[in-house]
């Protein structure tokens, strides 16, 4: 095992330089190791998946990235530079914005809210709905999914709509990082598609993105690197190109020698 | 209930996905129109019944009359709105008010007229500190703590008058509530108009009207988005409380007393304002606009059914159908109930 992390660590030197790196982070709940020793590197302008079966610890660790689990140890950088995650907040200072699941959605607020929710810009504490306007506009306009209106409840809205309101709010705030976790699930085959081509949107705009999906169709579709996840342990970190969808599969389940997927 | 709007979009967005667009936007479009037009619609039923059984409701007299009594519940009204808009509520308001009455009618005899109604509109606000402090550091339930707060003041206030009216109030003092006009409009009226419009800017332009409907909407992504949500509540309930207080000083100058019992069930009254005007029972959703036409809803009905010489007891009821009706229509208008 430990001759197969030497070797898949060469990537990182081929890897100009990390944007954002966990290292030897472990987390345990009791006897359960939900992470143990894991090291991850995602470079600049870099699509990333993780990759795992239930349990293997993919959500605990975007979880430390994004601020809503503490690490018993390990480190994080940020651009080389050690930083500390405590709360969403600290993880958003830093330009990392994770788009959940269960999507932090003001749903009875309109798109324009909720794309500058707790961040709307201001004069003299009252908010410019104008500026709002504009940059939402011009944000928006570069996302694939199209939202019918910027004064729409976010209720009404389609999850790929939703999912691109969340995507726009970190676009505004400048983010560097974006997280999603399962974005492609409960979407429709038509959504699927415009959410693929969203992510791709942001890769072209020098952004990175690191995607957890069950999906290997989607995530061979999108992903240039692929980090696979089992009991807690980062198994392996494959380039897209240099692999095949049954080789990642049995990374996944263990039947698949390392070896031979890389 | 993320878990349920999820659910909703996803069958949604597998059922129809090309034609959903269009429908959903014209939702809220009709809902709105629903609800504004719809009170609005009552209150000229209502208007119109009241002239046919009685022509002294029909009176430029008596409109005064009800803009002047309106006055207060508006205030009432509009402070309840904004604690309910942010998923809270505030039922101590009548002993907000039954304190204020009596310690302004001491303060006013001691230290004089003007300082004597700051004192009160200080202690509205100082008692809503303690209520928001309560809820929104040490996580108590609105319920629990403005309910024990509502007890607390109201025993106070009979504690300090003895259970008595303050009387023998200077003359002065009566100008807020019943003696003064301006441009041949009562005080009382033009202080809750003014009010009204402040606040009604607040919340929809400023960052804490922003602020509040999101954390009414919902309160952990408000918190993931970085908006302070304890402080945000703190304010709601001393916005909440020095509106009563102001509430409470007009009213105890209208009967130029003192009155410890004063604002009795006024919590019922402005609950039932709020939701009449449209106010999304978990909050997040409604206008201060809606919740004025509540107000006058509710004004008018009083007005009118006692010149017909109904008694209070049929108000009573009246109230409260109403506001079951009406809190029906706040469920199915909710954004997540799609047919």
């Amino acid at each position: 095992m430990s001759a197969v992390i030497k070797k898949d660590f060469m990537l990182d030197e081929e890897a100009v330089k990390p944007l954002l790196s966990l290292h030897q982070i472990s987390k345990h709940y009791g006897h359960v190791r939900a992470l143990e020793n894991v090291d991850f590197s995602l470079t600049f302008n870099e699509v990333h998946a993780i990759v795992g079966d239930n349990g293997a610890g993919k959500s605990t660790m975007i979880k430390v990235m994004a601020g809503a689990v503490l690490p018993d140890v390990g480190e994080i950088k940020f651009d080389g530079q050690p930083i500390q995650i405590r709360n969403p907040q600290d993880s958003s200072n830093h330009g990392i914005t994770t788009v959940f699941q269960h999507l932090a959605l003001v749903d009875t607020r309109d798109v324009l809210s909720n794309l500058f929710l707790g961040r709307e810009p201001t004069n003299w504490g009252w908010v410019d709905r104008q500026k709002m306007r504009d940059d939402a506009n011009r944000v928006l306009g570069e996302l694939s999914i199209k939202i019918p209106s910027l004064s729409e409840p976010v209720a009404n809205l389609s999850g790929g709509q939703r999912q691109a309101v969340a995507i726009g709010r970190a676009l505004l705030q400048g983010s560097k990082v974006i997280i999603m976790d399962e974005p492609t699930a409960a979407l429709g085959v038509e959504e699927t598609r415009k959410v693929l081509l969203v992510i791709e949107q942001l890769r072209e705009k020098g952004l990175s993105v690191i995607v957890v999906s069950h999906n290997m169709h989607h995530v061979f579709s999108m992903a240039d690197r692929i980090t696979v996840m089992r009991g807690g342990r980062r198994i392996a970190t494959v380039k897209r190109r240099e692999t095949t969808g049954d080789a990642v599969v049995g990374l996944i389940t263990g039947t698949e020698l390392i070896d031979r997927a890389i | 209930m993320s878990l349920d709007a999820n659910r909703n979009n996803s069958v949604q967005a597998t059922k129809n996905n090309q034609t959903q667009t269009p429908e959903a936007s014209k939702k809220p479009l009709r809902f709105f129109i629903t609800q504004e037009i719809g009170v609005g619609a009552s209150l000229c039923v209502l208007i119109g019944i009241f002239s046919l059984l009685q022509p002294l409701f029909w009176d430029r007299g008596n409109f005064l009359n009800i803009s002047r009594q309106a006055a207060e519940p508006a205030l009432l009204a509009m402070g309840q709105a904004v604690a309910m808009l942010a998923g809270g509520f505030d039922l101590s308001i009548g002993g907000i008010m039954g304190l204020t009455s009596a310690v302004v009618a001491y303060a006013v005899l001691s230290v004089g007229v003007i300082p004597g109604m700051v004192i009160g509109v200080l202690l509205g606000t100082f008692i809503g500190f303690i209520n928001g402090t309560l809820i929104a550091r040490y996580r108590l339930p609105p319920f629990i703590v403005t309910l024990g707060m509502l007890s607390l003041c109201r025993g106070l206030a009979y504690i300090i008058t003895g259970g008595l009216p303050v009387l023998n109030l200077p003359e002065e003092f009566s100008y807020l509530g019943s003696t003064g006009y301006v441009g041949g409009l009562p005080i009382a009226t033009i202080i809750a108009v003014v009010i009204f419009c402040i606040f009604y800017t607040v919340l929809t332009r400023s960052k804490f009207g922003y602020d509040v409907y999101s954390i009414g909407g919902n309160e952990s992504a408000a918190r993931l988005a970085g908006i302070n949500v304890a402080r945000i509540r703190t304010l709601i309930y001393m916005i909440s409380g020095s509106l009563a207080s102001i509430a409470s000083i007009l009213l105890s100058s209208r009967v130029s007393s003192g009155q410890p019992s004063l604002g009795d069930g006024a919590e019922l009254l402005s609950v039932a304002a709020v939701i009449i005007g449209g106010v999304r029972l978990r909050g997040g959703q409604g206008s201060l606009f809606g919740v004025m036409l509540g107000v006058a809803l509710l004004a008018i009905l009083a007005n009118g059914l006692n010149l017909i010489n109904m008694s209070s007891y049929v108000q009573l009821v009246a109230v409260g159908l109403i506001v079951m009706v009406a809190s029906v229509g706040s469920v199915i208008r909710g954004p997540r109930s799609e047919e």
